[in-house]
């Protein structure tokens, strides 16, 4: 069973250059190299379970929910399961290490959720 | 401060080199690192800012060219940032070398433990010395 860090459930298609400009952040940077890294690891080297499951899974497990609970030990909210995206974290860089005082998860989250009530308001 | 059980690591430190005509100013430094004032993350490019200025403080001032020469040979630098920090001396900018240890603060400790160059028109910063 993959060792998982954090699921990531989101409808907003990643997108790096939004990303960055979420952070305010310019490409090409130290600030670039360092968070290009916070975004590879969320969604580059990530998994997207939804697209695993749909892709290899469906006949296997009759639910998404149940596969993400048998395979990963993980209970998944039905507002989560609608997401377009369930991405499995399997590491995080420093920056994002919650063992240090000054870690900057809770930032990158919340640009995060930004990003997400922006494109969930743009559906509509 | 948090303590985390069941971790060994390697205390290290690292050399970087500095140069500029002037002090290394905030502003300066997060325009160069590409992170606008009002960033969420800032902050973080502010106390790495400080760490900086805080090990230059201590670091080693280069004045000559033979001063660079003894570099030559260490792996701390590669011969293309040698030969600018010579060049830098003959314009009279300022080059320093100093240290960044993996066992301070998160920024301190991500700069330690990061390969990367920082360049603009006020200043120069290579640290590729930095790898693990």
């Amino acid at each position: 069973m993959d060792n998982a860090k954090l699921i990531l459930p989101m409808s907003w298609h990643p997108d790096r250059d939004e990303f960055f400009e979420a952070l305010r952040i310019r490409p090409n940077g130290l600030g670039s190299q360092l968070f290009g890294k916070v975004f590879d690891c969320l969604f580059v080297h990530s998994l997207d379970l939804k697209r695993e499951y749909e892709r290899y899974y469906s006949v296997e497990y009759r639910t998404l929910s149940e596969y993400i609970d048998v395979r990963y030990g993980e209970i998944i909210s039905n507002d989560d399961l609608e997401a377009q995206h369930i991405f499995l974290v399997t590491w995080l860089p420093q920056i994002m290490d919650a063992d240090y005082d000054d870690n900057k998860l809770d930032a990158v989250f919340e640009c995060l959720a930004q990003l997400e009530d922006t494109h969930l308001e743009n559906q509509t | 401060m948090k303590i985390k059980l069941d971790f060994v690591s390697n205390s290290s430190s690292t050399s970087f080199v500095y140069i500029s005509s002037e002090e290394l100013s905030e502003k300066v430094f997060l325009e160069a690192a590409g992170v606008e004032p009002d960033s969420p993350v800032a902050d973080l490019f502010l106390q790495m800012h400080s760490e900086i200025c805080g090990s230059l403080a201590y670091g080693q001032k280069l004045s000559s060219k033979e001063d660079v020469e003894g570099l030559t040979g260490t792996y701390d630098f590669t011969p293309d940032v040698i030969e600018r920090m010579k060049a830098a001396i003959e314009r009279g900018e300022n080059v320093i070398t100093a240290n960044l240890s993996s066992d301070g603060a998160l920024a301190e400790s991500v700069l330690c433990m990061e390969i990367f160059q920082i360049e603009s028109e006020k200043f120069f910063i290579n640290a590729f010395n930095n790898y693990w």
